[in-house]
Parts: structure tokens; C-alpha cells; sequence
């Protein structure tokens, strides 16, 4: 079925050393350079190809950034409170009852922090990150929520006025309905005029008491703080934007670490496999064929599970001093031993068939050993579809993160997109979307990306591939 | 005509029939329910340990005694004539059942047909919490209360037919129970659910299988269970004549609601219960907004779409659609704890009195409450839960150190000697996994954080965390308690010494005055003088603070229009028997 | 043929094997014990309940007595010696592993295998019509939406898809097509004949079959979000499948002998392109046994990924055990299957 095309570009070439991107890279006889390739060429003709690429490498340069100290982004500033819950993004504004709520729990803070054993300093120590009380003073602070709290009862009074003419005009429909005539249009008018009126007030009323809070809490003006609001904030009232863009590290390093070390083990493993076949072969192929005859989503639930909870020796328990369960390596591994399968498969098949080829066969006739004709010769020359394969990983522990987390054995103790989205998951009944759409675009734009991406690599390198 | 044929034919006919319909019976009183969870795991009495099996056992099986519905601090007799008779000062109790208890026909029995009910079943009921064969789940329950009752040794097999000192049969209903000494609490045992009464004959009969034959003398029996998808139930047709509470016992509030309508009705008023078990809240949710169930314990996350944060009044547009709500306070203790025997943490030397006091001063349970609870819950100082006898007056004792008060808690940090947080190493922090846990312990790690202690969060299994916490190997860990019975005394058991880990002290508190208080109210009547002793009990563990709390959830529900005579409470589901469904409104 | 099936089947043993005994050794790793216990258990008590739950043995005992109809110890109450563990009792639920694994299948599969049906469908139609318009504005808009379908983890379509598909649409057109959750099972009428032993009420019963008129209620909203979700990788497979063919030489032949278009896609190349259809159905086979999680738990579905799922994370091996055995013969059994028909397709196969 899938015997070697000759027409493809790469047995077009040379014989004895054919062009991919390793051998490429490292200059290896060729005299051109690496933009030169056809497949690098191929790839780079692809317009959207080539704008995904640069998003991946934005990406990438974030992940970098966060993680290298000083680290763009501190952990501390991701679990800070900045505002307060479920704010919506783009300084929207929120439903008229999560508004209230909103300054029922300003009140209620600025309340607290007053009642401590020294009122002035609790109130210098409290705020939502930048955002604070307008003054340290108690007596102040205490004037203006006395204000404030007048508001309040105004606007409670006007949500009862509000309430009341919903129910006479709910009455008088009833009625009518009762006795069966036909409602009388100008008193249904004067009703529902009356309704809107009490809305206008109410709504008047709770801007009259957001004024005050914003005199209480002034809203900060900087670029820094409007920022960290720009997606809104979650049930914690920690920022959107920010968990969202930590998530980045983590969605990369996790995509990174196994899609790198699963296409390493596998290719290595894979190619051993093909090249020397007999016993090696055998065991190989058992070993994948055992894995992959369970959903892949079980192992992972197992093997997430199992690594865990690990109980006994407790020094398992920790790993740099950090409980394992806090590391990402329950999740590496889970991901890890189950996806070296994919590329251990192709570059098997590609090994048994490079094996067979004239230069190969040659190679081995002026007397180089196994182990230089494996790693210079096969190995390299499944580079590509190592590649494509780790980009197709990549893709794939990303997504397989949010499963995890959301079944409770992925990511913990840092945020990443699967934990957002946990986290969202009651929260869109609510109409509330701004944390699970951040989650959700920022992961669309990365994974899209990759998968463009990984397209074009197949299209450009692939000569088996049809695009 | 062929009469094969035409047999065949017949069969193929009622099999489409039977594939096409698929009949829900046209019943008159159906009332569904859900319950948050996949199902129970066992409908054995002596095997249920959770929420979900108390309620769907109690629908089939009775105990003694029940908590009475229109007033949770009280029990009532279910299969008693009366309550039991107090001889010796309480060491002695004298039980009549009732003439007119009879197990539901089953197989089990001789010709099938229930028996009725004699003194032998309740021994051998309560033997069996003792036998190890059931796993002795609960026999904590009963464990040294009764006069010679012990548990088997391992190898061995339960000896029905052996005399127990304690357990004195007088005639077929009448019988006497001798306590090994008057603990008060044993009358609120006899209204737990894995003290009921089962057939002899079941169990053997059933073996193993005995967990999905339920055959008991309760409302109803069960129809059909299929785990993680349901669970029906249909009224006992011979159930003995019981009645609804009658009016007078009725508070206003209650009869307000129309509770007291149904007074007199003979129980069990619907016909028919079905159970749908759910694991996520958003379907949940979705099919109460439908009107497909009866009552739902608000999700948190859901509260602020039907009440308004403030007020804690249902919005209007519930309102409207004639739903109505009720509060249920629950009798919770949630609290982080220290293990007073850690070197960091732990000892009753000043400076470690200083550093608790520090971390204590720096948890904001409000915030907690805010933000996970949706305000919802009570903080309060102290470890006995509102409404209790000793929980102190809105929650709050000036004595306690709550928080948040960072000025004082850094003060205290200095007094340890760790001014600003420096040479303090991170604490470990133990806490179970799932639900929102993990984002209580960032929130946690966040308000030490203002005082720069830091903590080293270890999220384990719920069993993990209390092998962790058994073994005296927690530092700090994270952990509720819910009283088995309304009194201040389940409470303070928890800081006794002699009942130090494994046991329920977890915090291995050991304060020898403490014990001899403790042990000074263990058999007291309730009164002036016993709360004085709580008071002064408390106050001992406001100044060593073993532990940081507290938090008492109160938790809000919502009956849709067509439920009647729904008063929720999470002290016992054996109520399920007075609802009933008014069709004309859904 | 017959000796060629038969290597086959000698050849996947130790695979067989192999899945058992790696899924031992993992669940082993962590111990089960406390989650078995209530919370105050003594030194004793844990001795007692590793012996009872027979994990104090070895392991290759254990297995042996996992895999053969044999019972090497007769204190443990817990391990039966039945082929597969199938009469053992689980350690979470007071029951049977039978009597837990029996009534989910149905379930799951009332899921999957319309999925499975629906998605190779529209997704070969979908291949067929971007490949006959390869390159043209269409094929490329379908290819984008395929990529977008695959960029979209499976979650926020379910959360979404419930949300809009069941609660919203009912509410706006007031009338209830899908249910938010649920599964209904026929109940049928007792009626029957008694002579034939196992009634087909209680056939249907023990094996939790969807009943017909409640399947579209409840199960068609999350096959058809299962259908999107998979359509975007199918659709790109079967395309480059299709046009893989398109441009091989026996098309070209029978365009250069002037066969209408319409006779070349369906008759030539369709027909050509069934092999590889075929091969991913087949290697999908086996997981639609056990089912979706995801959708399970949401739609409430009791079907078998939630049984596993609840049992492996309550530390419940026997469950565990039965279901991933019962998982690796379906998965091995299709897959001699796939074999021995390329084979008879191919007489070439049967000598590699």
C-alpha cells in the first residue's frame, strides 16, 4: 500500500546524503542553506502557514518570558485579587444584580478592615491590587460609608417601588384575564409606564450609589491596572487576562516537555526497532501494540491517577522539595507514556524501509558500525515526520490537559486553560463567559496555529502526504 | 390457522409494542427528587456510611426513633409505642415496639409473606454493626454503649445466638437495653439510619446480595435502581397506619407555609418516589429551571441567578413562578487544624501559642464565605455550630482570635519569634482533593501570605488525608465536622485527650483540666451549669488554638410549586414519606 | 486461512497478556487499603482487610487467578476465581462485577455506535465533496471549518452544547427536544410468555437497552456534539484519502475513456477508497465500546466510560480489571478480524 514514491523530492537527490532538515541544519556536505530546501521553500510559499508560525514563536516568547526570572509574570500576581468577582471584560458593565452584589461586597470589605485592632493600618493594607479606599483615615473612611449605606437603603426602597408596579400591572393583566374582557389600553399604558419609570429610578439609584463607591474605591486610571481587568475577573476575583496569559507557560511546557521527550523515545525506539528488527522488534512492537489496545484516554486517567496518589515511600511524595502532586509530572508522565506511541509506529516503518535502500546497504559495505548508520543515517532521515509528529503532540496535550483537569487529576497549584475552564464550567448558565472564552481563544489560537502549521509541514515534507 | 405461527406472531407484536412504549405508569402522586451523586453505594444499613445511602435506605427500613420533622432538635418514636422509659438514671432504658410492624412480603420469608416485627430483630440488627463480617463501617456507633456487646475478634464468626449482658428481652415487644454507662447520646443513635431494624431471614437469604434486596417495614420498597442513572420507589401498600404531625406541633412560621395543612394524612402521602442521581450541577440546574424536580439544594454557583446576594431573598421572577425557598443551617464545624504534636506548629509554649495565633489572626473565613459560599455560611468563633447551646452570641466571642487583623497577627509572629515571617520554614498543608478545594488552598496561601507565612499545600485523596492525619503526620490540614446529634457535646469530644488520633481528636489536643471538664458533661442534663462549662471549655481553646474556625454552612433550598408539605433538613431524609405532588401546578 | 487465523490469534496473546498485567502493576502501585476503611481503622484492621481483599499475595498469583477459572486462596471473600474476575465482588459498590459492568454497555454503545455511524457518514460525503473541488474556495472553507472543529477542545462543546441544545432551545421554542440529562431505558409491560425462561422484559432490563422513542430525547443532542467534534478529523482524513486515490492511475484511465464524472467518483473511486474507510472504522471499533466520558457525565448517561472512570478513581480493581480485559479481547478480536479480511481481500497479505 505505501511503497516509496520515487518521483518524491527527497530520493531526487544524492544518494548518500539525502536533504532533511537535521542534516541540513548542521551543514552537513550541502552547500546551500537551510531556506534553500525545497520543503523549507514549499513551506514558506504558504502565506497563512508562515503568519501561524509567527504566532507560535509569539506564544513561545511568552511562555520563555514568564518562566525565565524575573518571569513577565509572577505567580503571585496570577492568584492576586484585583477586583471583585466575575467583573465582566472590556469594561462592560455587569447585570444590574451582580452590580449590586458588587458594592454590597465593597461595603462589607471596607466594613471588615475598619473593625480590626488598628482600623488605619488595615485599611492602608487592603485594596483590590491597586485599587484602595480613598483615604486611611477611620473617621473618614466610616463618614463615607455611612453615605454610602443611605444609597443603599435608597436603593433598596426603589427596587421595592420597582417590584410593586411590576405586581400591580401583573395584578391587572390577571384580572382582566379572570373576567374575560379586553384590557383597557390607556390604564395598561399608565401601568407600564409606571413600570419603567420605577426601573429608571432604580437604575438611576444604583448609579447614584456606584458613584459613591467610586469615591469610596476610586477605580485606578493606570494602564497596568485596566490591563489585568481587560477579560473581567473570575468567582476570586483574580484577572482573567492574567490567568490566561500565564496559562501559556503552561499549556507550552506541558506541550514542549512530552511532545519532545514522547517524539525522542519513540523515534529512538521506533527506529531501533525498524533497523535492527528480530527480538527488538518484537518487544517494541508489543509494548506499543499492549498500549495502544486501550483508549488512550484510560491510560491517562490511570496513569494521571496512579502517579498522584502515590502513597508509599513517602520521599516519592516530593520532588525538589515540591509535593509531586504540585509539579507538572504526573501530567508529563501520563502524556509521556502514552504518546511515544504515534511517532515510535512511523518512524518504524520508515526504518525498515530506509534500511533497504541502495546507500544504506552501502554504507554498511565500507564497514560503519550499527550504531553510526542508526543515528546518522535513519534517524535523521525521519526527522521530518519526527517534526510532524511533535507538533501534532503538542497539539494534543494541550487539549488532553483540559480533560484532565477538569477530571481533577491535571494541572495543580498553577492556572492553565484546563483549570479555567474547570473553573467556568457552572459559571455559563450564569451568563457569565468571559473565563471560559479566554480560555477557549487563547487555546483556539494556539492550537489552530499548530495545526496549520503542522499541515503545511506535512504538505511541504511529506511527499506521501496530499494537500 | 397455525397455532405456532400465531404464537410467533403474537410475540413479535408485543415485542415492537414493548420496544416502542417505553411507560412511565400513569401514577397519581409521583414526587421526584435528586440527589447529587452516583447513587448509593449499598441499601445495607450496616454498611451505608454516606448522605446518599442514609437517603435511600431510610425510605425502606425504620429505626426507633426519628428526628421529628416539624422540630429537628427533637426525636420521636417511629417503631416505638412511645419514647423509652428512663430507669437508673439512664443506664437503663425499657423499649415497647409497636403490635402493628410487619416486614413487606418477599421471598425470604416462609410463603412470602411479611412477618411482623419482634424484639429478637432489633438484637440481632444491632448485632450485626458489632459482626466483622459487615466491615464495621459503623460500629463506632454502638462501640462501648452497650453492656457486653462487643465486636467479634479476626478469624472469628459473630455469634448470633450469644447472650449479651445488655441487651434484655422481657417478651416479643417489650425489651430492656443496659448501657455501660448513661451516655446521653444514645437515643440520638437509635434515630440514625444504620441502626435499623432488618429481617433476619433477608440477610441469609440474600447473602452477599442482600445490599440490592432491601426488605424492610419502612413507607416505601423499592422498584427499580440502576446505578448512576436512578432509583424508584413505590408506596408500601401495607404500611401501618402512620400520620401526618398534627397541627399543633406546628411553629406559626411553618404552618404559615401551609406545613401543618396536611396534618392527619396517613403517611406515606405519594405514591411514588423517583431519585435521578447527578454528577455535574449544570444538569442539575437546568432540570429544576424545567420543573422536573421537586427540591434542589442550591448550587452555589447558581445562587446568585435566584436569590439576590444582599438580601437573600429570592428574586422576584422565582417568586413569580411559585417557587419558594428555605434556609437549612447545618450543625458544620469547617475548620483548619493543627496537629499539637508537630514540632513546627505544635506545644503549648508561648511562642507557639504566638505563631498559631498569628496564622489564626491572618485567615479571613469571610472571605472564604464570599467567594466560595456565596456568603451563605456563618463564621463564628468557637467550636460549637449556631443554634447550639455555647455558641456564642452572633457568632462572635471577643476572646477568639479571628481574623483578619493583620496588625495583630504580626505582632503575634514577633511574639513566636518570627518577626515579618523570617526563619519560618513553609508549613505543610494538608487538604482533600476535589470540588473547589484546590482554590480554597490559593486563597489560603494568599492571606498568609500578607503576614509572609507560607504554606506547602499537599492535595490528597479524602482517605489519604486521614491516613496522613491518623498517623499524627499533618501538620496543618483542612477538615469538617458535622455533629451526629444538636448538642455542644459532640463538639468538644473532638479536643479530649483519651481521643486523640486515630481517634476524633485529630489535633491531639491534651489538656488535662480540659478532659476533666469533659469528662464532667459527658452524662449532664442540659442546662445553665453545662453551659457554663462549654463556655469555659471554649475559652481553653481560644488560647491554645488547636485549631482556626470556624465556618457553619447554610444551605438554601428551592421547592418547585407542585411540591407540597416540604420542609428540607439535612438531619434525616425519613420526611420523603410526608411530601406530596400537587399535578395541577406543574 | 485457518492457520493464518490461528497465528494471528497466537501472535496477540501475550499483547493480551501483556494489557493485563501492565494494568495490574500500575493500580499495585498505590495501595487500596485506606479507601477500603472507615476513618479510625487499627494497625490490625488493615492487615486484615489485605488479606481479605487478597492483595497480600503475589502479584503473579493474582493474576493467575484473575486470568484462569482457578482460586488459589480460599480466605479472601473477595476474589471468586472466575474467568476474568466477572464474579467478583467490586470493592466500591456492594456488588457483582457483572452485575455493574452489564447494565453500562448498553448505554455507551446507544452513544457511540450512531456516532461512529453519523460521523464516517457526513465525513466521507464532506471528504468527497472537498476533494472533487480540490483547491477551489469550498474545499478551502471546509478544510478551514474542519481545523476550527479540531482547535475547540471537547469540553467547551459539550458545556456549550448542553447549554443551547437542550435549555435554550426549550426554552425558546417551548417545547422540550432534547433533555438536559437522562437515559431511558425500556420499561416495558409485564407480558410474555413464561415458557421461555428469560423474559424479554427482563432481557431488556438486565442490559439497560434505550428505549426507542426515548433515544432521540436524550441521547441524540450528545451524539450529534460527538459528531461535530469528530467530523473535523475525519473529514481531513477521508479527503486526503479521497484525493490520494483521484490521483492514481485507474482514475485517470477511466476519465481518459470519458466516464462521467459522477461514475468515476461514486463507482471508481469510491469503491477503491473503501479499504482505508474501512481500517479506521475498524480501529475506532473497540473504543466505541467504551464509550465518552465526558458526555456521559454530563448527560447522565450510565454508560461504561463513567462506570470506569468512578471505579479506577475509588481504587476499585476488580472493576478496573474485568473492564480493561473485557476492552483488550474486543480490541484484539477486531483487529484478527481486519487481518483475516485483508486477507481474504489480499492474497498477498498471508505471506508477510
Amino acid at each position: 500500500m505505501s511503497d516509496p514514491k520515487p518521483t518524491s523530492p527527497k530520493q531526487a537527490t544524492s544518494a548518500d546524503s539525502p536533504p532533511d532538515l537535521l542534516a541540513a541544519r548542521a551543514g552537513a556536505n550541502r552547500p546551500k542553506g537551510f531556506f534553500d530546501l525545497p520543503g523549507v521553500r514549499k513551506f514558506m510559499r504558504n502565506r497563512m502557514a508562515v503568519v501561524a508560525l509567527a504566532i507560535i514563536v509569539v506564544f513561545f516568547a511568552t511562555a520563555i518570558s514568564i518562566m525565565v526570572p524575573p518571569g513577565l509574570i509572577k505567580i503571585d500576581a496570577v492568584t492576586e485579587r484585583v477586583g471583585l468577582s466575575k467583573e465582566p471584560g472590556f469594561g462592560r458593565l455587569a447585570a444590574v444584580k451582580d452590580r449590586i452584589s458588587h458594592a454590597d461586597r465593597i461595603v462589607s470589605d471596607v466594613d471588615k478592615a475598619l473593625r480590626t485592632s488598628d482600623p488605619q493600618s488595615s485599611l492602608a493594607a487592603f485594596g483590590y491590587a491597586e485599587r484602595t479606599v480613598f483615604s486611611t483615615e477611620p473617621e473618614l473612611v466610616e463618614d463615607k460609608l455611612g453615605e454610602v449605606n443611605d444609597k443603599f437603603d435608597a436603593l433598596d426602597d426603589a427596587i421595592a417601588d420597582y417590584e410593586d408596579a411590576l405586581d400591580e400591572r401583573d395584578a391587572y393583566l390577571k384580572d382582566i384575564d379572570a373576567a374575560q374582557v379586553a384590557a383597557d389600553a390607556s390604564e395598561l399604558a399608565a401601568l407600564s409606564d409606571a413600570v419603567d419609570a420605577a426601573d429608571a429610578a432604580k437604575l438611576a439609584q444604583l448609579e447614584l450609589l456606584e458613584g459613591e463607591i467610586a469615591e469610596l474605591m476610586p477605580i485606578p486610571d493606570s494602564l497596568a491596572y485596566k490591563l489585568r481587568l481587560l477579560l473581567g475577573t473570575d468567582a476570586q476575583g483574580r484577572s482573567v487576562f492574567l490567568r490566561a496569559v500565564y496559562s501559556i507557560k503552561t499549556a507550552v511546557q506541558i506541550g514542549f516537555v512530552t511532545s519532545f521527550i514522547a517524539v525522542v523515545m519513540g523515534g529512538l525506539l521506533g527506529a531501533a526497532a525498524g533497523y535492527f528488527g528480530g527480538l527488538i522488534d518484537h518487544a517494541v512492537v508489543w509494548l506499543y501494540s499492549t498500549i495502544s489496545a486501550i483508549p488512550y484516554l484510560i491510560w491517562l486517567i490511570v496513569i494521571a491517577f496512579v502517579v498522584r496518589e502515590i502513597s508509599t515511600p513517602d520521599d516519592w511524595k516530593f520532588f525538589a522539595g515540591i509535593p509531586l502532586g504540585q509539579t507538572l509530572i504526573p501530567v508529563y508522565l501520563a502524556f509521556i507514556l502514552t504518546f511515544w506511541i504515534g511517532p515510535c509506529r512511523v518512524v518504524r516503518g520508515e526504518a525498515m524501509k530506509i534500511k533497504s535502500l541502495d546507500y544504506i546497504q552501502s554504507a554498511r559495505s565500507i564497514g560503519a558500525s550499527q550504531k553510526r548508520i542508526l543515528l546518522r543515517h535513519v534517524v535523521p532521515n525521519t526527522a521530518y515526520l519526527l517534526f510532524i509528529n511533535m507538533s501534532l503532540l503538542f497539539v494534543g496535550a494541550i487539549k488532553a490537559e483540559v480533560i484532565l483537569s477538569f477530571l481533577g487529576l491535571g494541572v495543580q497549584g498553577q492556572p492553565s486553560w484546563g483549570i479555567m475552564i474547570k473553573d467556568a464550567k457552572d459559571e455559563v448558565i450564569n451568563g457569565f463567559f468571559w473565563q471560559i472564552g479566554a480560555a477557549t481563544a487563547f487555546m483556539f489560537v494556539l492550537v489552530l496555529a499548530f495545526n496549520i502549521v503542522s499541515d503545511a509541514l506535512q504538505d511541504a515534507f511529506d511527499p506521501k502526504h496530499v494537500g | 390457522m397455525n397455532r405456532k405461527a400465531d404464537g410467533m406472531f403474537q410475540r413479535i407484536a408485543t415485542f415492537l409494542t414493548l420496544i416502542l412504549v417505553s411507560v412511565a405508569g400513569a401514577q397519581d402522586r409521583v414526587v421526584q427528587l435528586p440527589v447529587r451523586t452516583d447513587g448509593p453505594k449499598s441499601l445495607d444499613p450496616v454498611q451505608g456510611s454516606t448522605v446518599y445511602d442514609n437517603k435511600a435506605t431510610v425510605q425502606m427500613y425504620e429505626t426507633l426513633l426519628e428526628v421529628a420533622y416539624y422540630d429537628t432538635t427533637r426525636f420521636v418514636p417511629l417503631l416505638l409505642e412511645d419514647l423509652p422509659e428512663r430507669l437508673d438514671d439512664g443506664k437503663r432504658w425499657r423499649f415497647t415496639l409497636r403490635d402493628d410492624i410487619f416486614f413487606i412480603d418477599d421471598e425470604c420469608f416462609p410463603g412470602g409473606e411479611g412477618r411482623k416485627m419482634v424484639t429478637d430483630d432489633v438484637f440481632y440488627s444491632w448485632k450485626r454493626l458489632a459482626d466483622l463480617d459487615n466491615k464495621l463501617e459503623n460500629w463506632w456507633l454502638l462501640r462501648d454503649t452497650i453492656e457486653g456487646l462487643e465486636a467479634n475478634a479476626q478469624g472469628t464468626k459473630f455469634d448470633y445466638d450469644a447472650d449479651v449482658a445488655g441487651l434484655v428481652k422481657i417478651d416479643d415487644r417489650t425489651f430492656e437495653v443496659v448501657l455501660t454507662q448513661p451516655v446521653y447520646r444514645f437515643l440520638w443513635v437509635l434515630t440514625m439510619f444504620q441502626t435499623s431494624i432488618v429481617p433476619h431471614e433477608a440477610v441469609e437469604h440474600y447473602g452477599e446480595d442482600f445490599s440490592r434486596n432491601p426488605v424492610g417495614s419502612g413507607p416505601f420498597v423499592l422498584d427499580e435502581w440502576v446505578p448512576k442513572s436512578h432509583m424508584t420507589f413505590d408506596r408500601n401498600p401495607a404500611y401501618r397506619p402512620m400520620f401526618y404531625p398534627e397541627a399543633e406541633l406546628w411553629s406559626e412560621e411553618d404552618a404559615a407555609l401551609g406545613l401543618a395543612e396536611a396534618a392527619g394524612t396517613r403517611l406515606p402521602i405519594a405514591d411514588r418516589l423517583e431519585f435521578t442521581f447527578y454528577i455535574e450541577d449544570q444538569p442539575l440546574w437546568l432540570e429544576f429551571r424545567q420543573n422536573k424536580l421537586g427540591l434542589i439544594q442550591v448550587p452555589s454557583a447558581y445562587f446568585p441567578e435566584a436569590f439576590s446576594k444582599r438580601s437573600k431573598r429570592l428574586s422576584r421572577e422565582f417568586r413569580q413562578e411559585g417557587i419558594t425557598h428555605a434556609a437549612v443551617p447545618l450543625l458544620d464545624y469547617i475548620f483548619r487544624a493543627f496537629n499539637m504534636e508537630d514540632e513546627l506548629v505544635g506545644g503549648y509554649t508561648p511562642e507557639k501559642k504566638a505563631l498559631r495565633r498569628a496564622i489564626s489572626l491572618a485567615v479571613d473565613w469571610d472571605e472564604f464565605n464570599q467567594d466560595f459560599y456565596e456568603g451563605l455560611c456563618t463564621v463564628y468563633d468557637g467550636v460549637i455550630p449556631p443554634a447550639l447551646e455555647g455558641h456564642p452570641e452572633n457568632g462572635r466571642d471577643p476572646r477568639a482570635p479571628r481574623g483578619p487583623d493583620i496588625q495583630a497577627a504580626k505582632a503575634a509572629l514577633v511574639e513566636a519569634g518570627y518577626p515579618d515571617g523570617q526563619g519560618l520554614p513553609p508549613i505543610r498543608f494538608y487538604t482533600s482533593q476535589g470540588g473547589n478545594n484546590d482554590q480554597q488552598v490559593e486563597m489560603l496561601q494568599r492571606q498568609l501570605s500578607r503576614i509572609n507565612v507560607k504554606l506547602d499545600p499537599i492535595l490528597v485523596d479524602f482517605s489519604q488525608l486521614i491516613e496522613q492525619v491518623n498517623k499524627r503526620q499533618a501538620p496543618m490540614f483542612s477538615f469538617a465536622w458535622s455533629s451526629d446529634y444538636p448538642d455542644g457535646e459532640n463538639n468538644l469530644a473532638l479536643f479530649y485527650g483519651p481521643n486523640a488520633s486515630p481517634g476524633s481528636n485529630h489535633y491531639n489536643y491534651n489538656n488535662p483540666e480540659y478532659d476533666k471538664l469533659y469528662e464532667s458533661i459527658v452524662a449532664m442534663e442540659p442546662g445553665e451549669e453545662r453551659t457554663r462549662i462549654y463556655n469555659q471549655m471554649q475559652e481553653m481553646l481560644f488560647e491554645d488554638i488547636p485549631a482556626i474556625g470556624a465556618l457553619a454552612r447554610v444551605r438554601y433550598y428551592l421547592i418547585a410549586p407542585w411540591l407540597k408539605n416540604a420542609k428540607p433538613n439535612e438531619r434525616y431524609y425519613g420526611w420523603y414519606k410526608m411530601l406530596d405532588a400537587d399535578d395541577s401546578k406543574r | 486461512m485457518w492457520a493464518y487465523t490461528f497465528r494471528r490469534i497466537l501472535y496477540n496473546i501475550p499483547i493480551f497478556l501483556g494489557i493485563v498485567l501492565l494494568l495490574m502493576v500500575l493500580l499495585r502501585v498505590n495501595d487500596p487499603v485506606y479507601a477500603q476503611l472507615s476513618k479510625n481503622a487499627t494497625e490490625v484492621e488493615i492487615a486484615a482487610k489485605r488479606v481479605e481483599l487478597g492483595i497480600d499475595r503475589p502479584l503473579l498469583v493474582q493474576f493467575a487467578e484473575f486470568m484462569l477459572p482457578i482460586r488459589l486462596d480460599e480466605e479472601g471473600v473477595h476474589w471468586t476465581g472466575s474467568v476474568f474476575g466477572f464474579d467478583d465482588r467490586s470493592w466500591y459498590r456492594e456488588d457483582s462485577v457483572w452485575n455493574i459492568v452489564r447494565p453500562s454497555v448498553m448505554p455507551s454503545l446507544s452513544l457511540t455506535v450512531p456516532a461512529l455511524i453519523l460521523s464516517t457518514f457526513l465525513s466521507v460525503a464532506v471528504g468527497l465533496v472537498s476533494a472533487a473541488n480540490r483547491g477551489r474556495w469550498i474545499d478551502r472553507a471546509l478544510v478551514f471549518f474542519a481545523v476550527i472543529g479540531m482547535s475547540i477542545s471537547f469540553l467547551v462543546f459539550i458545556i456549550f452544547g448542553q447549554y443551547f441544545g437542550a435549555y435554550w432551545l426549550t426554552q425558546a421554542i417551548g417545547f422540550e427536544l432534547f433533555a438536559v440529562r437522562g437515559y431511558e431505558a425500556v420499561a416495558a409491560p409485564e407480558v410474555l410468555d413464561p415458557d421461555a425462561g428469560l423474559t424479554i422484559r427482563g432481557w431488556l432490563n438486565r442490559y439497560n437497552v434505550p428505549s426507542l422513542l426515548g433515544w432521540p430525547k436524550h441521547c441524540l443532542l450528545p451524539v450529534m456534539i460527538s459528531v461535530i467534534v469528530t467530523l473535523g478529523y475525519d473529514t481531513r482524513f477521508y479527503r486526503s484519502v479521497i484525493v490520494e486515490q483521484s490521483t492514481s492511475d485507474y482514475i485517470r484511465t477511466a476519465r481518459a475513456k470519458g466516464c462521467p464524472e459522477r461514475t468515476v467518483l461514486v463507482k471508481h473511486l469510491l469503491r477503491n477508497a473503501m479499504i482505508p474507510i474501512i481500517t479506521r472504522v475498524m480501529i475506532t471499533l473497540p473504543f466505541v465500546v467504551v464509550g465518552s466520558l465526558l458526555l456521559e457525565v454530563y448527560f447522565s448517561i450510565p454508560g461504561l466510560g463513567q462506570t470506569l472512570f468512578t471505579h479506577v478513581t475509588n481504587k476499585d480493581f476488580p472493576v478496573t480489571q474485568t473492564i480493561v480485559a473485557v476492552l483488550a479481547i474486543i480490541f484484539i478480536a477486531s483487529n484478527i478480524l481486519t487481518d483475516v479480511l485483508y486477507a481474504l481481500v489480499d492474497p498477498r497479505v498471508r505471506l508477510s
